[in-house]
């Protein structure tokens, strides 16, 4: 390596164009762009561009999740980069991707006569929820995750399983298109609730880990030279970066759930928004 | 006008046995809630004169009034009761007399076991308490860190009765959390939609989850601290390598929410006694319940932020200094919504209107220096010195306790008939804001200065003295000022003004019937337009300038996710998410321990293929159980009776499966106390079977009902509660025959 490259620059340069990621994002936006076509000049043209930029940061969220630099440290060198990654995968990207789907184009979705049965199976909170816990708590499991990291094929299965029963879990609580598993708001926030604590415990778990629990990342191999970097400049030697990883699952985690609790109880009330008369001049009586 | 003397006519010539019976069996939620007022109020009394104890102690330096020992009793004492026989069930008795009539029902939804959980409480309390009697009160500080509460640090049976004592009263605290929801859930008025909640019944169902949720953490700690101290296991023993912050997370895991439990339901009372004394409805209804809900679900993910001084690592401390601080937010929005309440309001300055306003200021002050406790550094500085004591007692004194205050006196005209005597009431008032910032106060400095709580006594440093001779004389200024209340309230029930129905011009449906209620609470319910019927009421439609579409409960709620359950199946589903919480515990100590043989027996020796034809016997009675629900569905008696059978056969199967197992680990010598593994395996299989031996007694009473021809079509929801709990004790051994036994194959 040139002395003259730093560490930070290497890092910097080292985005993933792995074709097949690529290819599936491409397809997506293609997808979505087929999709909704045909809303964009009718009235209410701006709630449509709104959608399409929702649509489009969730895109933007897994380009940064799975193609940035970002992946190069998740792939080999910081649990916690790859801890940020996931939660990308669970908590941004799909809730963003959901909230881009047009009405119609769902309901196109949950009438279909093959994947309407699927989406009414597969979208139930109850099954959704239970798989969305078990791909995250499983590939969390030191034996899956290291066999994902040591092959390329079984990584992307795992960012697939993340990501699908993660749009499967946000499902019931966006219901695009008023899906037929919707929740109320008070049970959306029971959902929510109750989802949040497996990655708490997870979360706490890995953080009070006395020992690294996944060899990868206390691995001393440096391909790309970032060890100055990762375990030098920021500090994070392997046991203080599962600790930063198991407090991001806990902490940013469960935020976000709590900031998608906070917008669906505002659902609540919007609901509410009372048609019957409210009392005039309050407080005067 | 009846007061609480008439309120029942039968009583007229009946004997004083009668009278007594008729308080022991009752299961009406008034009564209910006046006997854990009452209660309360008795263990409160106590927790004060153990403080009075302390403060004396503490009048000068060096003093020998208490010996070391007896003054450990005593803080140890003084803050479990305050917390768990006070201040909780205070707050829960209120909300048992008022949840319900706020709502418009009748009762709560299980008024036995409403009656149970009461008298759970009042044991528990005793049991404690019997620990005086017996001369060995507990003396390990409230929150008894492990390895001090272990032999040979401590072989005294206090912490016994302490854990004891405390698991009965937490098996009542669960069931009363279970209650308050599903009688919000199921038994609300026409028209009382969730965004016309009082915040008061909020609050009381956001603390119901905190207590599902957080207690049962607390419970497997007092478990597995029972079984080190009794069946030799050592879960906490460093000496055996044993983990003794696993106490630590276990405990403040319940003990962070805790503060939330204690805190929500006094901002609910605030909620509902400013807008009333200031005229206008509160500003930002929907603001305050959601910011309570944030507190709520925000406290269950930062208990860490008690453990700064354990040393967690910067990171860590770092991470949850931050979060710590965010808790400010949702709080600071509460305290400004109440003052932007008051703004421009018409003021009432009655004695109940006062204790909200200090209250405003003193938990703001405990607010602050909660926020100095996320900062880590001034943290490790001032962690157990007596600027923590100040802290606290500003939040829970100055917070709750005021809350608690002002919820007595706006509510006693309702549970009584009379109103409290104004006079008396104020001067309560000003005798306990003197009382309690001159008690607590001064420790702010003192903790500053560096003189640590829980020690006996203190040197004769400058100044430190005095302040602990001006504490002392706040806390009996405090001393007189309950005094003044209980007289008050003596005084009021004979002589007090009569109330009528609504003294204060309020307008939540509690305030819409008689004072006292009726047994039956109401004859009518007014309609429900608005979150304040009883306004709408005052004000109808014509007058305030007219308004088509006024229907009474035009705005019902359509369906919802928990309008498909019936109340007994939400009841168990509340119930099963403690559970959840408890054998969450057991097995997060399982992943701790698998791997801490010490050289002996290990994971390894369990008989894997043994136990999953066992296991397969319990899958197979979550699919007979739901053979018979369905066979009952159809007016099927008999299959569903043979389907009953067929479960409880399967059920028993599994049992004598687990039974061979353990007999088995015995002969080889294999017991509980044997390694960390054995200890966490013997503890976590065993209490499953506990509960699938639970479940079995139930559908053997079901089956004993079926066949007694007692169970019919329409009476299924029994059944389908049954079912629910007996597929929750199936789910769990899904998790620990994969955790426990399939794990090994890996």
């Amino acid at each position: 390596m040139e002395p003259t490259v730093s560490a930070g620059q290497r890092l910097w340069a080292s985005w993933n164009w792995e074709p097949s990621i690529i290819g599936g994002l491409l397809a997506l936006a293609t997808a979505y762009i087929g999709g909704t076509r045909t809303g964009w000049r009718r009235p209410g043209a701006r709630a449509v561009a709104l959608r399409g930029l929702a649509f489009l940061a969730g895109l933007l969220t897994l380009v940064v999740a799975l193609l940035s630099p970002l992946d190069t440290l998740a792939d080999r060198y910081l649990f916690s980069a790859h801890m940020a990654q996931h939660l990308l995968l669970l908590l941004v990207a799909p809730p963003l991707l959901l909230l881009g789907l047009p009405a119609p184009l769902a309901r196109g979705l949950i009438r279909h006569p093959l994947l309407g049965p699927i989406e009414r199976g597969l979208g139930h909170p109850a099954v959704a929820l239970a798989l969305y816990t078990s791909a995250m708590l499983g590939w969390h499991v030191p034996r899956f995750y290291e066999a994902a990291l040591a092959s390329a094929q079984l990584h992307a299965v795992e960012h697939l399983t993340l990501l699908t029963t993660a749009v499967l879990f946000w499902w019931p609580v966006i219901q695009p298109g008023a899906a037929s598993a919707a929740l109320d708001p008070l049970g959306a926030l029971l959902y929510l609730l109750v989802a949040s604590a497996p990655g708490t415990l997870l979360g706490a778990v890995l953080t009070f880990a006395a020992a690294p629990l996944y060899p990868t990342y206390a691995a001393a191999d440096d391909p790309l030279g970032l060890h100055p970097l990762t375990r030098g400049a920021w500090g994070l030697t392997p046991l203080v970066d599962q600790q930063l990883g198991g407090l991001l699952m806990w902490v940013p985690g469960g935020l976000g759930y709590l900031l998608a609790g906070g917008l669906v109880f505002r659902r609540l009330f919007v609901a509410a928004a009372e048609p019957e008369p409210l009392p005039v001049a309050e407080g005067r009586e | 006008m009846a007061t609480l003397a008439e309120q029942q006519p039968a009583d007229i010539g009946a004997s004083r046995a009668d009278v007594l019976y008729r308080w022991v069996a009752t299961t009406d939620h008034k009564q209910i809630g006046i006997l854990y007022l009452l209660t309360s109020t008795g263990f409160f009394l106590l927790g004060g004169i153990e403080a009075l104890l302390m403060r004396l102690q503490l009048a000068v330096p060096e003093a020998r009034l208490l010996a070391p020992g007896q003054y450990n009793a005593l803080f140890t004492m003084h803050g479990t009761t305050m917390i768990f026989l006070v201040v909780m069930p205070l707050l829960l008795g209120f909300a048992n007399y008022f949840v319900p009539l706020m709502i418009g029902a009748r009762d709560m939804a299980f008024p036995r076991l409403n009656a149970l959980s009461y008298w759970l409480l009042l044991f528990g309390g005793l049991l404690l308490y019997y620990s005086f009697l017996n001369g060995t009160p507990p003396d390990t500080g409230w929150f008894s860190y492990a390895p001090l509460t272990l032999p040979p640090y401590q072989l005294s049976p206090g912490v016994e009765y302490w854990a004891l004592g405390l698991l009965v009263t937490s098996v009542g605290t669960i069931l009363t959390g279970l209650n308050l929801i599903v009688t919000v859930a199921k038994l609300r008025a026409p028209g009382l939609t969730a965004a016309r909640l009082p915040v008061f019944v909020w609050m009381a169902v956001v603390t119901g989850f905190l207590i599902l949720w957080a207690i049962p953490g607390l419970t497997a700690a007092q478990v597995m601290l029972l079984f080190d101290r009794r069946l030799g296991t050592h879960f906490f023993d460093p000496a055996r390598g044993g983990n003794v912050l696993l106490w630590q997370h276990l405990f403040w895991w319940f003990g962070h929410p805790e503060v939330y439990i204690m805190a929500l339901p006094a901002f609910g009372i605030l909620s509902e006694v400013i807008p009333v004394f200031a005229g206008k409805p509160l500003f930002g209804y929907a603001v305050v319940v959601g910011s309570g809900i944030a507190i709520g679900f925000y406290s269950l993910l930062v208990w860490a932020h008690h453990m700064f001084a354990v040393g967690m690592g910067t990171v860590a401390d770092a991470v949850f200094g931050a979060t710590s601080m965010i808790i400010a937010v949702p709080t600071g929005i509460k305290v400004f919504s109440w003052l932007a309440t008051m703004w421009g309001g018409r003021l009432r300055f009655t004695t109940a209107m006062l204790f909200c306003v200090a209250f405003l200021v003193q938990f703001t002050i405990g607010g602050l220096s909660g926020v100095h406790f996320a900062i880590v550094p001034l943290d490790w500085q001032t962690t157990d010195s007596y600027y923590v004591v100040a802290h606290f007692h500003y939040v829970l004194f100055g917070g709750s306790y005021f809350g608690i205050s002002a919820a007595a006196y706006y509510w006693f005209p309702k549970i009584t008939g009379r109103l409290l005597d104004e006079r008396l009431g104020k001067l309560h008032f000003w005798l306990t804001v003197i009382g309690f910032n001159l008690t607590f106060f001064p420790m702010h400095w003192l903790g500053l200065q560096g003189m640590p709580r829980r020690v006996y006594t203190y040197p004769d440093l400058p100044g430190w003295g005095l302040w602990n001779l001006v504490e002392t004389i706040g806390a009996f200024i405090l001393a007189a000022s309950v005094l003044v209340f209980l007289w008050n309230v003596s005084v009021s029930l004979r002589r007090g003004a009569l109330a009528g129905d609504n003294p204060w011009n309020a307008w939540t449906l509690e305030w819409a019937t008689t004072s006292p209620p009726p047994a039956y609470n109401f004859a009518t319910l007014p309609p429900i337009r608005s979150a304040r019927p009883l306004w709408d009421l005052r004000h109808p439609p014509a007058v305030r300038g007219g308004a088509a579409g006024a229907r009474p409960g035009a705005r019902q709620e359509a369906g919802g996710w928990l309008a498909r359950w019936s109340a007994p199946v939400l009841g168990v589903l509340a119930f099963i998410s403690s559970e959840v919480v408890f054998f969450g515990s057991l097995i997060v100590a399982y992943l701790l321990y698998r791997h801490s043989t010490g050289g002996g027996p290990g994971p390894d020796i369990l008989n894997i293929p043994r136990t999953a034809l066992f296991s397969l016997a319990l899958f197979a009675s979550s699919a007979t159980i739901w053979l018979a629900e369905r066979r009952l569905g159809r007016g099927d008696l008999a299959g569903f009776r043979l389907g009953l059978l067929a479960t409880i056969a399967l059920g028993v199967l599994f049992l004598v499966g687990q039974v061979t197992e353990y007999t088995r680990l015995f002969a080889e010598g294999i017991g509980i106390g044997t390694n960390l593994f054995s200890s966490a395996f013997f503890t976590l299989t065993g209490f499953h079977g506990l509960h699938v031996l639970v479940g079995l007694i139930t559908l053997v009473v079901l089956a004993g009902l079926a066949f007694a021809g007692d169970i019919r079509r329409d009476r299924r929801t029994a059944v389908e509660a049954v079912a629910v709990y007996w597929h929750f004790v199936d789910g769990v051994w899904v998790v620990i025959f994969s955790l426990v036994y399939l794990w090994n194959l890996l």
